[in-house]
């Protein structure tokens, strides 16, 4: 579905088909019929609309009025001839309530209605216009909020003393006056909802294509907020209906001779105990009028805000490939449906005959997850088994989905009550599934402790470092005196490298930096000397150089305690160096398992064959087409009845269909092999893995692409033309400090005089770690304007001319962007034609023009033709990036703005993407700029790279020369600190492992940014560091005729010991 | 955190000025106290009336403009709020009627914070249960009940049990009974007035706490440094009672520092079903009496009220939030 090279000619044939087939299920549609399938909204609906109805026709069935008296029947209860009974003057009750309520949702819907479309104009004119019209109108907005409306309506509707007021009926007072106090809330929302639309990818998409303002706010911020203004108004409908009943009763709302259900119910107080029908009738038609409106909003709710609880279960289904992190969130959101989980574990596994070496500190026999879900049981966990032997680290691999965290969460107890966990955790021998919660936290923090993926949300954020660790002291330590535990903690701090412990115990997390925070779970983790160490995706949030760091920590952390590592990723490199065992897991089982040296030199299974051949490596100058894994992992909620890598597998045949292959030993290497002795005996999950062994190349069994080669490959760059220049562009932000107060304490040099130019035909990368500045280079050329400190030249073209509408859109259409998350940046409301067609409509083409070129960038792009007429949340991500591709595509643009195009996405489909770049490139001559901390990634798909350090580019050159001899010392750290799917190289590579985080823009140097970590600088005599302070180094070019250029004095400088390490495989947690 | 509130403060003074501004202008044309006057018995005279009415400060035959000047004046010149058309002065009144609304609101919105807080978190952590299905319920079921009439209903609540005992165990107006001895028939006496509207302003008041609570806490009950405490060696609810409820209280926290002044303001709705001449009941009368001075100082005193909520609600996040703390 997703091969490009291999278009699929019924694909092709769909194109007359679709000619024809416009229909596209409407929004609206779908939007009512999740309202339909809402009982109580339904039922809120009825019940509104039979009030309504009856207030406009009731008064037809009855001879009776409101102001007629009937002398004859005075304070009479209910009868044949006064249905509801008559007032203490004799006044029909039913013609009262019939036009009370007419009154009462009158005023309710004016209000309702009128106040939301006017919060709709004010709020979106100040997300509009920003600035001082908004500070302005934010001002009036709260003035109004801050008087008492209660007293205006008073004052407004009393006594008639104004001359003028007598000639308007009470209920019309009110309704101005309601009016001008009611639309406050709801500007205050539009406008916050708005300015954050105003900041999504998809907006800033249209933005960047130069589609004019005004459709912008039309076509994607009106129809975003458009559920949020429905909502409103069934709340303001309410809302004025309940303030219009207590206004009249207490007399200052609607007055008499007008009729209301408040002017009603007030009236009828000081009888409710002689004609209680005059109070109670009135009343219940108000709670039946409110109740009902209550109900609809609920309903209404669910069926707009895709969040809703109901609508994420039934997305979660649909959507295997969720962003990286997305998967461990499965475990959480999940919550309904309480099932009794079966507990016959311990019976079933000595059926079994499972029984786990006795050395073994941890054992994991036939684990299964399920888990209850809107759309059915969702199997997670499908029989996960291994041993992990003491001061041993097991990698388990895998992609979102697998089942690699849930496993963890399993073996920690931490799964949600309503997963169904079966088959046995034995830790040193005790079995730990069916423990209740209790009877775990005495394992949990103590010999199993785990550290967690993002370490920005896993600490609380209200409590201090110190405190804690010194909790995970105390739980399982109570006799522990303060003084010991705090020694304890600042040892700990100290051990996983944070500088001036002591003072740090007293510091929240937000005072620490990503990297940091992970240090600090770290010590968490290791605080009560654990056996056993869960580490999930620990390093997957961090950049590549803190991750280095991490994993140091690690190291020690496991050399200190002695503990057995679980290390789970999805990153291959990671483990490479770090793991004795790994498993790899697919569709929640494993499907290889071994020692590391026999998964990664001798893979037996499709599968982990074709995530080896997937990454791109850092360490390969010798260019090859990535192996793409097609298809999507399956959707666990049916069983597979066959292979469940089958329908992805290249080898497949009829013979994977027919049932699911066990893991079984891999013939040849069983006997010799050294993991014998452990355990980790090489298995695989394939019938073919006999026959994969040796020499197969992965390339021939996935069947990689050619190495595309462009027309511009065989031209000198220098005689190439620009198509994009940057001449010392630089961008600096103010730097406000406090959250309440802000005030200026520094300048951000984000962008600090960048120049380089792209070439047609290539590929230029700029990496980094966070921070340094790359992203505002891409907003900076994105948003390019006359302005500018810096000349930004697009096809020959500079922003210093791009005044007026028409260069603007002449320089857009040569430059068009992709965006790094796929979802964003499509408008959820856009169907696949919408968002292809946008584009295309700005450049202001026809229809059948339109629809052509549609077809062409469908094809192009690899994705089926005749799925245009589905929405955004129907595609897996890398289907998503892919229609984000061709949207930049549309228009021809010479240059491609890449922004981190395929960081959230999985390895195996990640391949695909990179293909299709490179591909792209050579067939249509295109230009990259890519950003990218995945240095993998860029050495694969560029030509020329730069280097950025705090907004300034520290080397830059032919991404073969920088990547094969880096010259600047942060070049150095950075490509060393990137590791390699390759164990043996992972054990005996030197390492720079840097010092500290990104320094805060305000500690920069005089001279040279980065010699506050600077491993070179670190090992200068004081006579040389002189110069590296006082100094800026300039860019200079490296050797004659190279295209290389770097930032540094003293580049062939010694590096500081300190901050080099080497794993020798001996020092390698001997057993 | 000086300069911040110093801003903040003057923002809210500009701001304030303006809404008495505009409270005083609308007031002041559209109230008129001599057409009143004239309807007493013995009628007077217009020129009695205007002669009254100058002598007041409320001289009807000024324009607006030039009575707003004057009342300005008065104002900040001798913090002087000028006097009710019955020639009772407003910063005089003013006290009494302050200490009147604090008196009722007092205890009610204190019990309405608890009570609101506690419910939300008791059914949080039975979300979905009967329990947390009853107690939500009812927050809704306060939400579309006005208040007022809410307030009615208990007050006939409190009759019937009157009624059935047969005796007036509750009054369900007024704040004491004239001339009753000291000591603990006094005491008694204030229990069965208070006990009335403290019950139904906390009934009313709790359902908006207890949903808001409810929300905040099951925003977090899943987060992830829930979870980093359980792997500690919390159990689930131990994890949840130190480090989710905590996290949960910041939101909380804001909205109960800016209910706070509002003890001091009282409530139109309450003091006028249950008879309580306190701030919130004369801004009414103020209006069917006619009495610009006495409806624009009630007007500004609330605008002062909900500008120190806003600033207490800063402070209160600052407290409990140590991301916004400031060095």
């Amino acid at each position: 579905m997703t091969n490009l090279n291999a278009v699929d000619p019924a694909a092709v044939a769909q194109d007359a088909h679709l000619e024809s087939a416009d229909v596209v299920i409407g929004k609206t549609t779908i939007i009512f019929r999740r309202f339909l399938r809402n009982k109580t909204a339904v039922a809120g609906l009825a019940i509104f609309l039979a009030l309504t109805v009856f207030s406009f026709i009731g008064g037809f069935f009855t001879q009776w009025d409101k102001e007629t008296i009937d002398p004859f029947n005075i304070g009479m209860p209910p009868s044949a001839d006064h249905y509801l009974g008559t007032s203490q003057a004799g006044i029909d009750l039913y013609a009262m309530t019939v036009e009370g309520t007419r009154i009462s949702i009158l005023i309710g819907l004016v209000v309702g209605l009128v106040s939301v479309l006017v919060a709709a104009v004010y709020g979106c004119t100040m997300a509009y216009f920003g600035g001082k019209v908004d500070k302005v109108m934010l001002f009036i907005l709260e003035a109004l909020i801050m008087m008492p409306a209660l007293l205006v309506v008073a004052v407004a509707t009393s006594g008639g003393a104004a001359g003028l007021k007598r000639d308007l009926p009470s209920w019309l007072l009110l309704i101005i006056v309601l009016l001008v106090f009611s639309w406050m809330g709801t500007a205050r929302l539009i406008r916050s909802m708005s300015m954050s639309l105003m900041q999504r990818d998809f907006v800033k998409a249209a933005q960047y294509m130069g589609v004019p303002p005004r459709r912008i706010v039309w076509r994607h911020l009106v129809p975003n907020i458009g559920s949020l203004l429905i909502l409103d108004i069934t709340r303001g409908v309410t809302a004025a209906i309940l303030a219009e009943v207590a206004f009249s009763f207490i007399g200052i709302g609607i007055k008499v001779p007008d009729v209301s259900l408040g002017v009603l119910i007030g009236g009828a107080t000081s009888q409710v105990q002689t004609f209680p029908w005059m109070f109670w009738v009135p009343l219940t038609v108000m709670f039946l009028l409110t109740g009902s409106l209550a109900m609809m909003n609920d309903g209404l709710r669910d069926a707009f805000d895709p969040s809703s609880r109901l609508h994420r279960q039934s997305q979660e289904g649909q959507s295997p490939e969720n962003h990286r992190g997305k998967e461990d969130g499965m475990s959480s959101e999940i919550t309904t449906g309480a099932t009794e989980p079966a507990r016959r574990d311990v019976e079933r596994l000595h059926v079994a005959g499972l029984h786990a070496p006795g050395d073994a500190v941890l054992s994991v026999r036939d684990l299964q997850v399920r888990f209850n879900s809107e759309n059915g049981t969702v199997h997670a966990v499908r029989g996960v088994d291994f041993d992990l032997m003491p001061g041993k680290t097991l990698g388990i691999v895998g992609e979102s989905g697998s089942g690699k965290s849930v496993t963890s969460l399993a073996i920690m107890g931490l799964l949600p009550p309503a997963a169904q966990v079966s088959g046995s955790v034995r830790l040193k021998g005790r079995e730990l599934l069916g423990l209740s919660d209790k009877a775990m936290c005495e394992y949990r923090g103590n010999e199993l402790a785990m550290v967690f993926q993002d370490p920005l949300s896993s600490l609380t954020p209200v409590f201090t470092v110190g405190t804690q660790i010194i909790e995970a002291l105390t739980i399982h330590n109570p006799a522990m005196s303060r003084t010991a535990k705090e020694a304890r903690a600042v040892e700990l701090l100290a051990m996983v490298g944070i500088p001036s412990p002591k003072d740090r115990l007293k510091a929240f997390p937000h005072e620490f930096s990503g990297g940091m925070r992970q240090r600090v779970m770290i010590a968490i983790a290791i605080a009560n000397n654990p056996r056993v160490l869960i580490a999930d995706e620990p390093t997957t949030a961090l950049d590549v150089t803190i991750q280095a760091q991490v994993l140091e920590v690690l190291h020690t952390a496991q050399e200190e305690t002695g503990a057995a590592v679980v290390m789970i990723t999805h990153d291959l490199g990671v483990v490479a160096g770090m793991a004795d065992d790994i498993m790899v897991m697919y569709a929640g089982k494993p499907v290889e398992s071994g020692a590391v040296d026999d998964i990664y030199y001798n893979p037996r299974m499709p599968y982990t064959m074709g995530l080896l051949g997937a990454v791109p490596r850092v360490d390969v100058a010798e260019k090859s087409s990535l192996v793409p894994i097609e298809g999507m992992p399956p959707n666990l909620l049916h069983t597979p009845t066959g292979c469940s890598f089958a329908p992805r597998c290249p080898l497949a045949s009829d013979a994977c269909l027919d049932g699911e292959p066990a893991l079984v030993a891999v013939a040849g290497t069983a006997l010799h092999s050294t993991a014998v002795d452990n355990g980790a005996l090489h298995r695989a999950a394939c019938i073919k893995s006999d026959s994969l062994g040796g020499a197969v190349d992965v390339h021939d069994v996935f069947a990689a692409p050619p190495v595309p080669v462009s027309r511009f490959d065989a031209i000198p760059r220098a005689e190439r033309s620009t198509v994009l220049q940057l001449k010392d562009v630089r961008k600096h932000f103010p730097l406000t400090k406090g959250a309440l107060i802000k005030r200026t304490i520094g300048t951000v040099k984000a962008v600090d005089g960048l120049s380089f130019d792209i070439r047609e035909g290539e590929c230029f990368s700029i990496v980094g770690e966070s921070g340094s500045g790359k992203t505002t280079t891409l907003l900076e050329i994105m948003e390019f304007h006359p302005d500018q400190d810096g000349e930004v030249v697009i096809g020959g073209l500079s922003n210093k001319q791009a005044a007026d509408a028409k260069t603007k859109g002449r320089m857009r259409r040569e430059l068009q962007m992709v965006f790094q998350d796929p979802t964003g940046a499509l408008d959820p409301r856009f169907t696949v034609y919408e968002v292809l067609a946008e584009p295309l409509q700005n450049a202001g083409m026809d229809r059948p023009a339109i629809r052509k070129r549609i077809m062409e960038l469908m094809k192009l792009v690899g994705l089926q033709p005749d799925h245009v007429n589905r929405f955004p949340n129907q595609f897996s991500g890398g289907q998503r990036q892919r229609i984000g591709i061709a949207r930049a595509l549309a228009v021809n643009p010479k240059l491609v703005v890449l922004d981190e195009p395929v960081s959230a996405l999985d390895v195996s489909v990640q391949a695909g993407v990179i293909n299709l770049l490179d591909h792209l490139r050579a067939e249509l001559g295109l230009s990259y700029l890519l950003v990218a901390h995945d240095l993998s990634v860029v050495r694969h798909i560029s030509n020329r790279v730069a280097v950025m350090y705090l907004g300034k580019i520290v080397e830059i050159g032919a991404v073969d020369r920088v990547f094969y001899n880096p010259r600047h010392p942060y070049t150095r750290a950075l490509l060393s600190a990137i590791p390699v799917p390759d164990p043996q190289l992972e054990r005996t590579r030197e390492r720079i492992i840097l010092q500290g985080d990104l320094p805060s823009p305000l500690q920069a140097p005089k001279g040279c940014n980065f010699a506050t970590r600077c491993p070179v600088f670190a090992a200068l005599p004081t006579a040389k560091q002189e110069r590296c302070l006082s100094l800026e180094p300039p860019l200079e070019p490296a050797a004659s005729a190279t295209d290389q250029q770097f930032a540094c004095f003293f580049p062939d400088g010694e590096l500081d010991e300190d901050m080099l390490v080497v794993h020798e495989p001996a020092d390698n947690h001997a057993p | 955190m000086l300069k911040y509130l110093a801003k903040r403060g003057i923002t809210y003074v500009v701001m304030i000025f303006l809404t008495t501004t505009a409270g005083y202008f609308l007031a002041v044309s559209s109230l008129k106290p001599a057409l009143l006057e004239q309807e007493r018995i013995p009628r007077p005279t217009p020129e009695q009336v205007a002669n009254s009415m100058r002598l007041k400060g409320l001289d009807p035959a000024l324009s607006p403009w030039e009575r707003y000047v004057d009342w300005l004046t008065g104002i900040v010149t001798r913090w002087d709020w000028g006097r009710s058309p019955n020639g009772a002065y407003i910063n005089a009144e003013f006290g009494d009627r302050v200490w009147i609304s604090t008196r009722l609101f007092l205890a009610s919105i204190i019990l309405t914070l608890v009570i609101g807080v506690a419910l939300g978190v008791y059914s949080a952590a039975r979300q979905y249960k009967f329990q947390d299905r009853v107690i939500t319920s009812y927050s809704y079921l306060a939400y579309i009940v006005p208040a007022p009439i809410a307030y009615f209903l208990v007050q006939l609540g409190a009759i019937n049990i009157n009624e059935a005992v047969g005796d007036r165990i509750f009054f369900v107006t007024g704040i004491s009974t004239p001339g009753i001895a000291p000591g603990w028939a006094q005491f008694v006496d204030m229990l069965a007035h208070y006990a009335v509207p403290t019950v139904a302003i906390t009934l009313v008041g709790w359902g908006a706490y207890q949903i808001a609570q409810r929300q905040y806490l099951l925003d977090n009950v899943n987060a992830d440094f829930v979870r980093t405490a359980r792997a500690k060696g919390l159990t689930r609810n131990q994890a949840i009672a130190r480090h989710a409820l905590r996290v949960s209280f910041i939101p909380v926290a804001q909205s109960i520092a800016f209910t706070i002044p509002a003890i001091f303001a009282g409530g139109f709705f309450a003091e006028k079903i249950f008879a309580w001449p306190g701030v919130g009941s004369w801004s009414i009368d103020a209006i069917s009496l006619q009495d610009v001075n006495a409806a624009t100082a009630t007007l500004a005193y609330g605008s002062v009220i909900f500008a120190l909520g806003a600033i207490l609600a800063d402070f209160a996040t600052t407290l409990v939030d140590p991301r916004v703390r400031v060095q």
